[in-house]
């Protein structure tokens, strides 16, 4: 037996006992030793790879080779006990570094919320962008030119007197409606004029279903050959859109001083669809089976004149006008039984209809 | 309006059920508010009954108990208390199981002992007018000790009751009408007509296509008329013992009236008196009665002056002085404005002319001469009066819509047959008529094609003709497409061009026909810019945990005296209402916080301690000299309590302070891209002195910060910190700059740098970064503050402020000694500009 062959047969001895240990290696700590002990400078593997310059040269080759295959095999090993000890490892110590999320999060910041006027007005709008109008805002003290002249109310029409309308002066009121920007919006912009208006609008009433400030969407569609089919087309889509489901409307003759046909707007109710739910009358319709959501008309050809612009002349252009209360649809819609709710700002009322 | 059902369908009646007519009416443009019910709820159970006798009830003294023969085999015995109810009469008895009004059901009784079966009626329990003396006799026996069986019954001529109906045992209703149906109506201002229950009937009749009966007063002839000598200057006419003459002649249209004597005033036969209940109005007696019926019937109101009781029989129509009073009929004094169209005798004012009567000339039992009154007033001059005085009558709320003159004679030929049917009266030769008896009846040219234009769908021309001939209008077809329509007075005032007509023939073919169409020319609708941003404001804030609040637009001058504002202060500015709800609601308001006050006020009370509200809204200033107020869109915010809600891993959060609402001001100007700055020298009045601030914005003031002057929130019973902000969110708006553009990034790194200095407190930290800013280094980029610290080894009255310098090249990496020169510079500057001593 050669001096060479007993070396491989010692490198293979070595290269199967660290194998066993690397095996046998517990924890990464416990593999850093056995890395030292059979690698390290003191072990004898490498040693024995320092001694092969002193065996014969044909013999060196192969037992040099042999010496760095289990050098590689070893340190293969190694690094394979490493990374399965050490994922063994974190999972323990993330295991154990455990927190409760059934605990609140933290930091909690508030949640705020926009009041139930807003969140209708602003629904309302998005209904009308989506169907073609622009949005104008307009004053709320107004010249009664703007409340009721120009909107072709008779000197003795109701709705001027003092018990019903709020006055600044003589001949300046808080607007009782959005249709003062009816006019004004004729006079700033050129036909075709598509428009929405939302704002807020004053009558002297105060009571469950009256607030004496309350928010209204005016809208306003002149243009060539704008008929009432159109008005009823339109309003069924906003219906539809803003109560949802595939729901008529329908229109009842009304009368209005600025508009001519006048109609009043019901849509059917969303809740139910005979007036009972179960053998009670439905709560939202009181079992009448139809909704007043809006008035609404064909512009009087009077308005069109009061604006005295050639481009409104009421044989170039035609259009409708409707009206409707913003505190209503949005009443109907979340059950809100007094409006009175609406200005209290009770945090609690603020919290649920966010 | 209310309209007895069975008034209504006296006129016309297409054979429908209570439910069917809403529907007609409603469909049609008469909406219907309510259906009421007047009357004893079923004629079930209410029969004629006989009284045989009447004895004294042996324990009470005002109790009688009679026999009561009802067509039953035997007279029922019935407890009665009325003083009047004696043998011979037939009376109305409710027996064992009727209802009565309002739903109290007759029941087997013992009355003081004394067993009663039955109850017998007055006029008022069945609500067929008012007791008068007591129970109501509708008719007599010759005898009065009749006994069982059949007898004669004898009824007053002008009692209204068919004596051949008065028999024992009929059914009351036979004989009386026993309430119904009362439909309330909802009458549009421009349709004055329909105020007359005639011509509700009409509509019915348009909108059913059932026959239409003629009017009541169609045959009536009226006497001969008399009037005055045209070239007169005042119009004047006599006859009859009545001199009527017109001082004010232009806003009294046409002024008709008729003498009658041998009037016999009593009360009102049950079936008129029935129908004037069910309307809502108090029988009063026959000949009052008649002026309202005849006014709700043709729409068309009347006035009955007892002419006895008219001094010197004189009616002058003029215009009041200053200062004139009248006592009027619901017995009030009033003093009428001058220029008040008032009718006089030789003793003054006696009727407030189209509103209400004077006390003075009222018809009352003994009255035999009475003058019935029918004119024409000027509407708006009534309706000024109507509001002036106030009073609103059913004669006020009809004259001022301003009535046809040709409707007088309907409302005498209707008052003349009543007169004479119920009261006995006799109507004198000649009538008295002043003013404009007729006027045009305006013609309209609709052109066939226009109803499409307008509608966008197609209603044939011969539907157009039926329906404009079911309300009356003439209507001639041309031949050339064009309907010649001929509008008769009582539509003179509605009806003025073609669309009028194209309304008419809508509402009555049915508003169920029109399509569904979107117009066809519509645009692309967006929110602008600014309109995306106003939402994008309040959703920030939203999204920093605010509750959106609706506040009023009223406010009170308390609310400012509250803030401690000086007179002079803007914000005293307010526009006053003349008119509010109340004082508290006095005026519009100038600033959105006393609302946040008041609002967290109520929420602490509730309980809620941690509460942070914003409000965009408007706020309103008086512009003196400007025709309107200005109005801003105000941005108002409160915080008071935690900033953020305490939890189990932070228990005691830190409270809202007047930097967590100047760190609002930062996010807004961030969202907005504009330069918000805070500016402390000269805080309102309002906030704590040392932590109020106004913000500007370039050089314009543009919003308050800071927090509540303590001693203002404990009048709110708020403690701790209260902060607040306001901001004028429209001029924010309108300052918001365009899109921003993107600028490429720096592509040399930056170099930061710290430096901390030691000023005097009073220096303000902007001033410091400012001046670090202008401190003369081209490279610097940034400059923030990163730490605040004051001690007592900085000295009195200072302390130190940390900067966090960054310097940055564009051409090349800067290097640590570029930036500590830069750095040492900045030091040197502010030594010199802000007195500060570097540290460290």
């Amino acid at each position: 037996m050669s001096e060479a062959t007993t070396l491989l047969d010692r490198v293979q001895e070595l290269q199967d006992a660290a194998t066993a240990q690397v095996a046998a290696a517990t924890t990464t700590a416990e593999l850093e030793d056995v890395r030292v002990a059979v690698l390290g400078r003191k072990a004898e593997l490498p040693n024995l790879l320092r001694g092969v310059s002193e065996l014969p040269p044909a013999e060196r080759g192969a037992a040099g080779k042999a010496a760095n295959v289990a050098r590689g095999a070893i340190e293969k090993a190694l690094a394979e006990r490493k990374s399965s000890l050490a994922s063994a490892e974190e999972a323990v110590k993330l295991a154990a570094d455990r927190l409760d999320l059934t605990l609140p999060g933290s930091p909690q910041l508030p949640d705020g919320a926009l009041h139930i006027i807003t969140s209708t007005w602003r629904d309302v709008e998005d209904v009308f962008v989506g169907l073609g109008f622009s949005v104008l805002s307009g004053r709320e003290v107004e010249t009664t030119h703007y409340n009721f002249d120009a909107l072709n109310h008779s000197p003795t029409h109701p709705a001027r007197a003092a018990t019903d309308t709020f006055y600044v002066s003589d001949d300046v009121v808080l607007r009782t409606h959005t249709s003062p920007m009816q006019v004004r919006a004729m006079e700033q912009y050129d036909p075709p004029l598509y428009v929405v208006i939302p704002g807020r609008v004053y009558r002297r009433d105060y009571d469950a279903t009256h607030l004496p400030q309350f928010h209204q969407v005016e809208g306003l569609a002149v243009d060539v050959g704008i008929t009432l089919s159109d008005l009823k087309g339109t309003l069924m889509a906003f219906a539809r859109s803003i109560f949802g489901g595939e729901l008529d409307v329908r229109l009842r003759p009304h009368f209005f001083p600025f508009t001519e046909p006048s109609v009043e707007i019901d849509v059917a109710c969303f809740n139910c669809t005979d007036g009972w739910i179960g053998g009670d009358r439905c709560p939202v319709c009181r079992g009448e089976q139809w909704l007043e959501i809006l008035g609404a008309g064909q512009v009087d050809p009077n308005v069109l004149r009061a604006v005295g612009r050639e481009e409104y002349h009421p044989e170039r252009v035609q259009g409708f006008a409707f009206g409707m209360g913003i505190e209503r649809i949005a009443m109907l819609r979340s059950g809100i039984p007094d409006l009175r709710l609406y200005m209290e700002n009770d945090v609690r009322f603020l919290e649920q209809l966010r | 309006m209310r309209v007895p059902q069975q008034w209504l369908l006296s006129y016309c009646d297409p054979g429908l059920s209570t439910a069917e007519l809403e529907e007609r009416l409603t469909d049609s443009g008469t909406k219907v508010e309510a259906i009421h019910h007047s009357g004893p709820p079923s004629a079930e159970g209410f029969v004629v009954g006989l009284v045989l006798s009447r004895e004294q009830h042996p324990d009470a003294d005002r109790l009688g108990v009679c026999l009561v023969d009802t067509g039953a085999a035997e007279p029922a015995q019935i407890v009665c208390g009325a003083p009047n109810v004696g043998p011979g009469q037939f009376v109305p008895v409710a027996q064992i199981g009727a209802v009565m009004p309002g739903g109290m059901k007759i029941k087997k009784a013992k009355l003081r002992g004394v067993e009663s079966r039955g109850m017998i009626c007055s006029a008022k329990e069945l609500e067929l007018g008012l007791d008068h003396d007591g129970i109501l006799v509708l008719a007599t026996s010759p005898t009065d000790s009749p006994s069982f069986g059949e007898h004669p019954a004898a009824t007053n001529p002008l009692s209204g009751i068919d004596a051949n109906k008065v028999q024992v045992g009929a059914p009351l209703a036979s004989v009386v009408p026993l309430g119904g149906p009362v439909i309330e109506l909802e009458i549009t201002p421009n349709r004055p007509d329909s105020l007359g229950i005639y011509e509700v009937a009409r509509e019915l009749h348009a909108a059913t296509g059932a026959e239409l009966r003629p009017q009541p007063w169609a045959k009536v002839d009226l006497p001969p008329f008399v009037t005055s000598d045209p070239g007169a200057e005042v119009p004047r006419v006599s006859a009859n013992g009545l001199t009527i003459k017109l001082s004010e002649n232009t806003r009294c249209e046409r002024f008709t009236a008729i003498v009658y004597e041998n009037v016999t005033v009593r009360p009102s036969p049950p079936w008129l008196a029935a129908r004037l209940v069910a309307a809502g109005q108090r029988p009063i007696n026959n000949v009052v009665d008649i002026t309202n019926y005849v006014m709700l019937e043709t729409g068309q109101p009347l006035h009955a002056f007892d002419l006895d009781r008219v001094a010197g029989g004189t009616l002058d129509v003029y215009a009041a002085q200053e200062g004139e009073e009248i006592t009027t009929l619901d017995g009030e004094d009033r003093r009428v404005p001058a220029g008040t169209i008032l009718i006089a005798d030789a003793d003054g004012p006696t009727s407030v002319a189209g509103v209400i009567g004077g006390q003075r000339s009222e018809v009352l039992e003994t009255t035999t001469r009475v003058a019935i009154e029918v004119a024409t007033w000027h509407g708006p001059s009534i309706h000024a009066t109507s509001w002036a005085l106030p009073v609103r009558t059913e004669a006020s709320t009809r004259n001022e819509k301003g009535l046809p003159v040709e409707q007088v004679l309907d409302a005498q030929r209707r008052a003349l047959q009543l007169m004479t049917e119920l009261a006995g009266a006799t109507a004198l030769e000649p009538m008295l008529d002043l003013g404009t008896r007729t006027r045009d009846w305006p013609i309209l040219q609709l052109p066939g094609s226009f109803c499409k234009r307008v509608l966008g769908y197609e209603i044939s021309e011969s539907r157009q003709i039926e329906l404009l001939r079911a309300i009356d209008l003439h209507v001639e077809s041309s031949g050339t497409g064009v309907l010649t329509v001929t509008i008769p007075p009582r539509r003179r005032n509605d009806l003025t061009r073609p669309i009028d007509l194209v309304e008419e023939i809508a509402r009555l073919d049915g508003l169920a026909n029109v399509p569904a169409t979107l117009p066809a020319g519509r645009p692309a609708g967006a929110l602008t810019p600014r309109q995306y941003a106003d939402r994008a404001l309040l959703d920030l804030l939203v999204g920093r945990g605010l509750h959106e609040v609706v506040g009023w637009s009223f406010g009170n001058t308390d609310q400012l005296d509250r803030l401690g504002l000086p007179d002079a202060h803007p914000l005293r500015a307010a526009v006053k209402v003349r008119n509010p709800m109340s004082s508290e609601l006095g005026q519009l308001r100038t600033t959105l916080i006393p609302s946040l006050l008041e609002i967290a006020e109520r929420n602490v009370a509730r309980g809620h301690k941690d509460l942070r509200f914003v409000e965009l809204g408007t706020t309103y200033r008086d512009a003196p000299g400007a025709e309107l107020p200005n109005e801003r869109r105000s941005l108002g915010v409160l915080l008071t309590g935690h900033q953020i809600p305490p939890t189990w891993a932070n228990p005691e959060p830190p409270q809202s302070d007047a930097l967590a609402a100047t760190e609002l001001v930062r996010a807004i100007g961030a969202l907005l891209r504009l330069d918000l700055e805070i500016d402390q020298a000269n805080p309102p009045v309002y906030l704590h002195p040392g932590r109020g601030a106004v913000v500007v914005l370039g050089d314009r003031q543009i919003g308050v910060v800071g927090e509540l002057h303590p001693r203002i929130a404990a009048q709110y019973d708020l403690s701790g910190p209260v902060a607040v902000l306001e901001l004028d969110a429209g001029a924010l708006l309108d300052a918001m700059p365009g899109r921003p553009q993107y600028q490429p990034f720096a592509s040399f790194p930056p170099v930061t740098q710290d430096l901390a200095v030691v000023v005097d407190d009073a220096v303000p930290a902007k001033t410091v970064v400012a001046a670090a800013k202008g401190g003369g280094s081209s490279l610097l980029r940034d400059v923030r503050v990163f730490d605040v610290y004051a001690g007592p080894n900085l000295g009195e009255g200072k302390r130190s402020l940390a900067l966090r310098l960054t310097f940055r090249a564009e051409d090349r990496t800067l290097t640590e000694e570029e930036a500590s020169a830069a750095r040492e510079k900045i030091l040197k500057s502010l030594e010199n500009s802000v007195g500060a001593v570097g540290r460290g």
